[in-house]
């Protein structure tokens, strides 16, 4: 048997489908710590090789530790009933992750954002890649102490949030808060269920 | 007052395709692709690192993230072992499709259940 890094938890075969939701935001906003209030297992993390995401050889030729740089992603699970498996991965913050960050959003049924008031502007780039990906979100603003505090009308302006986006305020560090922004991004993808939305007269048979 | 955001799209902007970009295409495996092991194909001639991924599936079903951390490689590497051995018949692989997942209230009403009772 391989040697194990930790206690592997197998998911029962009764599990039919997995969800992928992501956590985006700076370098220290919070996405371990949120991603680990809310899992049933201790977070795994994964080594991933930049040179495997994108990056031509060619321009890491003069820059030969380039390619052994590694990015640590962490990741959580919660089992749902006995059928489903619901993923959170947190995304590498740094700008140079953007290719390694891209590919993790495919397949994301949404994100969350996560933004500090004393640096807002670090999580507009995640934003706007996400819409960029046409996948849906919520802002979380995770409380820092002795952050500013802003009303939620400055900060959905700071954001440019239209009316429907939702914008939570959480301490990732507490359960009962760290998992509003999932309940908030469940609820706005059922507002936006092919069902829920105005649709013509259907034909007749 | 905080720094604002300058959006590219202006009002617009879930659902709105990139600028003429053409979007990355999705493998069909992905970080949470689940594996589901079937121990009745012989494992004979498998690769050392695909038996250590069968080694590690025995007991149950595992996302192609989990492999990738309990085994150290990276997910790149682990997708194609994955499709080696979805290839040879040893496991099924199930990746999610997010644009039906959004679609089922079912399921989005069943996860939104159990993040309140969480
Ligand atoms: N006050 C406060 N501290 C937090 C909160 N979330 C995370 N932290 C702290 O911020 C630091 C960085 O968090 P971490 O989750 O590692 O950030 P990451 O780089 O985004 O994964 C840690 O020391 C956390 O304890 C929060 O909501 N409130
Ligand atoms: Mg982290």
């Amino acid at each position: 048997m391989p040697s194990m890094s930790s206690e592997v938890h197998h998911l029962p075969a009764s599990v039919t489908q997995s969800v992928k939701i992501i956590v985006l935001g700076p370098f220290g906003v919070g996405k371990t710590t949120l991603i680990n209030s809310v899992s049933e297992i201790r977070p795994l993390s994964t080594e991933e090789t930049m040179t495997q995401y994108g990056q031509a050889v060619d321009d890491l030729a003069d820059l030969p530790d380039k390619t052994t740089t590694t990015v640590a992603m962490d990741f959580g699970r919660l089992t749902i009933g006995d059928d489903i498996a619901l993923y959170l991965f947190g995304a590498p913050g740094q700008p140079r992750f953007r290719t390694f960050v891209d590919d993790l959003m495919l397949g994301a049924l949404g994100g969350i954002v996560l933004a500090d008031t004393r640096r807002i502007d670090a999580s507009f780039d995640h934003i706007d890649r996400l819409e960029n990906a046409g996948v849906p979100y919520v802002i979380t603003v995770n409380s820092f102490d002795g952050a500013p505090e802003y009303s939620e009308e400055e900060l959905r302006q700071a954001f440019q949030l239209d009316d429907d986006t939702p914008l939570v305020i959480c301490d990732a560090r507490r359960r009962e808060t760290a998992k509003l922004p999932l309940i908030s991004l469940v609820r706005h993808l059922l507002a936006h269920t092919d069902a829920s939305a105005p649709r013509p007269e259907p034909s007749r048979t | 007052m905080t720094p604002v955001r300058r959006s590219r799209i202006g009002l617009v902007r879930s659902h709105t395709p990139t600028d003429g970009q053409a979007r990355p295409v999705r493998s069909s495996l992905d970080e949470s692709t689940l594996l589901y092991p079937d121990a009745n194909v012989d494992r004979g001639g498998l690769p050392v690192m695909a038996n250590r991924v069968m080694d590690l599936l025995a007991p149950g079903v595992l996302s192609l993230a989990e492999i990738s951390a309990h085994v150290r490689l990276p997910v790149p590497i682990v997708k194609v072992i994955a499709a080696d051995l979805v290839a040879g018949g040893h496991v099924l692989a199930r990746t999610p499709a997010p644009p039906e997942q959004r679609n089922d209230c079912e399921l989005l009403e069943r996860i939104l259940h159990a993040l309140h009772e969480l």
